[in-house]
């Protein structure tokens, strides 16, 4: 396309990267504090009692319950608190599809185990709903957000190979920062960064994109099996070998077992507390099936599973965790993307990981602008449209969306507790301070617009622990003297944020007088990379 | 004379960047049906039982894709890429008819 295989890929590498930067941002922002979302979940229901019920209390309690609220559904699943994807007991029913509809209603709650009820805690999105944004988005149905993000992250895919084929020392580039050099060191950072964590960015999209395969590539299953939630289930019991669950309903009724009745053979089994979900197929229909999963213990997604006969109890079917090439491939990349088998330190090490692919899509944005900045500044007229857009998309993307979390989380401890529609809008006063921050570079100057909302990021992220702290019994000092790390790190972390956006504040700040003074600066540095 | 050469680098100009609009639709469009086409090819050919086919297929959609948008943009003529990509996609549509 260009004179070169090179340069027709640095061409591509640069705009693919625009157009869907601001997305991704958005993506890996929220994805990566998915990775402690049981931690946020816990912090944004502080009067919620830490769980401590067995695995047969819970399992009384969620069958009671799903009992009394969805007897007729087609399908219960009990989330056990056994796994650290689940900090309170959560139960579901889905209803039998409508005729000719894809799939029946689901339903979800919180228990708690001890009383039987739902679960007493504030209305909130929680940690779960931070999380799910970065691949539903908000505002917009799945079928919607599924081909955004799907769209956005092929986009992602072929940025990733093209920046590596457009890299000429990809070795050099371990060691090479040169820092307070403008648009180099920003290339450099970029690059850096970039070749530090490839495994990682590559690993995240390409199982990012393989959770959405069966939406965006729906014609290679459905040639084979047919269209529709049905026969895709179909594909996965076949897939997974489950030929016990290939069954209908029976259509005659007969009463479920009493759950608990399993935990001792599970226990024989696996060891106690090793169970992580179970479900019900047909609850009170003679054809009714108990599917028993085990937690997880390595990336492979897919774990041991026990089926048992919904009304004897009579152990079915076992399947082993791992199956055929094909499924394990996926089961592993699903598992390598989720975490949910890493401990704390290889935890934080993803978290690390995101952090930087969010820096890399930042650097990459800022790039863009500043290699333009002195066309754009000596235009007359000033300069295009397209370039003060990118440029206060970056403002209010980079350094609003901080702010914009920040607000997710103050409307969980500010908000009244009783106004209707609470959870709702805890979202909603995130997305308009995200909107406002977007607008705010339209009517400030660019550098002065960047010093002012990282001067706001530190601000709110400083007050969330104080907040915390006057609005609950466990802020900082009492939740360390405790022990309780949910609530000390979620604090301490918001800290060590509001530390580095003022650090970046205040440099911005002070570097940018210099540069409006006199152009010719020996040392163009952060200030005017990031205000460029 | 400058006049016309100016004239002539606007049209040039006008015409490369239609080239580029013109990539980018078969990069997504001609890229996404090439890898459709491709995977569900691969579900007919190859030795092994239904479920693993489509999963393997599936998995392998992706790659297809991001090769097909990379060459897209690789390809220095346009006109070698119109006979590329049309010739593939005929080639595959042949295929699947065979098999």
């Amino acid at each position: 396309m260009k004179n070169g295989f090179r340069q027709s890929m640095a061409w591509l590498h640069t705009w693919t990267g625009l157009v869907v930067g601001w997305v991704l941002f958005f993506v890996f922002a929220t994805g990566n504090l998915g990775r402690f979302d049981g931690e946020i979940d816990q912090w944004m229901k502080p009067e919620a009692p830490a769980q401590t019920a067995s695995v047969e209390q819970q399992l009384s309690a969620a069958q009671l319950r799903l009992q009394a609220r969805a007897p007729d559904a087609e399908r219960w699943t009990v989330y056990l608190t056994t796994n650290r994807d689940t900090p309170h007991l959560r139960i579901r029913s889905e209803e039998p599809p409508v005729k000719g509809g894809p799939r029946g209603k689901r339903t979800e709650e919180y228990l708690d185990p001890v009383s039987g009820g739902p679960l007493e805690a504030r209305a909130t999105g929680g940690g779960q709903l931070l999380y799910k944004m970065h691949y539903a988005l908000h505002y917009m149905p799945r079928s919607v957000s599924d081909w955004l993000i799907g769209i956005c992250s092929m986009f992602m895919l072929v940025a990733i190979i093209s920046g590596v084929i457009t890299h000429k020392k990809i070795f050099a580039d371990f060691f090479t920062f040169r820092p307070g050099k403008g648009q180099r060191s920003w290339l450099d950072l970029h690059a850096v960064l970039a070749v530090l964590t490839l495994p990682f960015f590559l690993m995240i999209t390409y199982s990012g994109l393989v959770f959405l395969v069966f939406t965006l590539f729906s014609s290679i299953l459905g040639s084979n099996y047919g269209l529709g939630e049905k026969h895709r289930r179909d594909f996965n019991n076949e897939l997974a070998g489950r030929e016990e669950l290939l069954i209908e309903s029976a259509g005659i009724a007969a009463p479920l077992i009493d759950l608990n009745n399993l935990v001792a053979v599970l226990d024989e089994r696996w060891g106690k507390n090793q169970v992580s979900t179970v479900e019900v197929l047909y609850p009170g229909d003679a054809n009714a099936r108990v599917r028993v999963s085990r937690n997880m213990d390595s990336p492979l997604r897919s774990t041991e599973e026990l089926i048992f006969s919904g009304t004897t109890g009579e152990l079915l079917a076992e399947q082993p965790a791992s199956g055929v090439a094909s499924r394990n491939i996926y089961e592993t990349l699903l598992g390598l993307h989720e975490s949910l088998f890493v401990g704390w330190w290889l935890r934080w090490l993803y978290f690390l990981s995101g952090l930087a692919g969010a820096i890399i899509i930042a650097s990459g944005l800022i790039l863009w602008a500043v290699k333009r900045r002195p066309k754009q500044s000596k235009q007359k007229g000033g300069p295009d449209f397209g370039f003060r857009l990118v440029e206060g998309l970056n403002v209010g993307t980079i350094a609003g969306l901080p702010i914009a979390i920040a607000a997710y989380f103050l409307a969980n401890r500010l908000l009244p507790l009783d106004i209707p529609g609470r959870a709702d809008w805890e979202a909603n006063a995130m997305f308009i301070v995200w909107m406002l921050a977007l607008l705010h570079p339209v009517v400030r100057p660019i550098a002065r617009a960047w010093v002012e909302q990282w001067t706001l990021a530190a601000v709110v992220f400083l007050s969330l622990p104080l907040v915390n702290a006057l609005t609950t019994e466990r802020g900082l000092n009492q939740s360390l003297a405790a022990g309780d790390w949910a609530f000390a790190g979620f604090d301490l972390t918001c800290l060590a944020a509001a530390g580095v956006f003022a650090a970046i504040a205040f440099r911005l700040h002070h570097r940018e007088r210099p540069v409006t003074a006199s152009a010719s600066t020996p040392i163009p540095g952060l200030a005017r990379g990031a205000s460029a | 004379m400058s006049k016309s050469a100016s004239r002539n680098s606007d049209r040039e100009l006008t015409l490369y960047r239609w080239q580029v609009f013109g990539r980018v639709l078969i990069a997504v469009f001609g890229g996404y049906v090439f890898a459709v086409a491709a995977g569900i090819l691969l579900t007919q050919i190859l030795p092994l039982p239904r479920s693993s086919l489509v999963m393997t297929a599936s998995l392998s959609s992706f790659a297809l894709y991001g090769t097909a948008i990379i060459w897209v943009f690789s390809v220095k003529k346009f006109r070698t890429l119109l006979v590329g990509l049309s010739g593939a996609l005929l080639l595959l549509a042949l295929a699947l008819i065979l098999v």
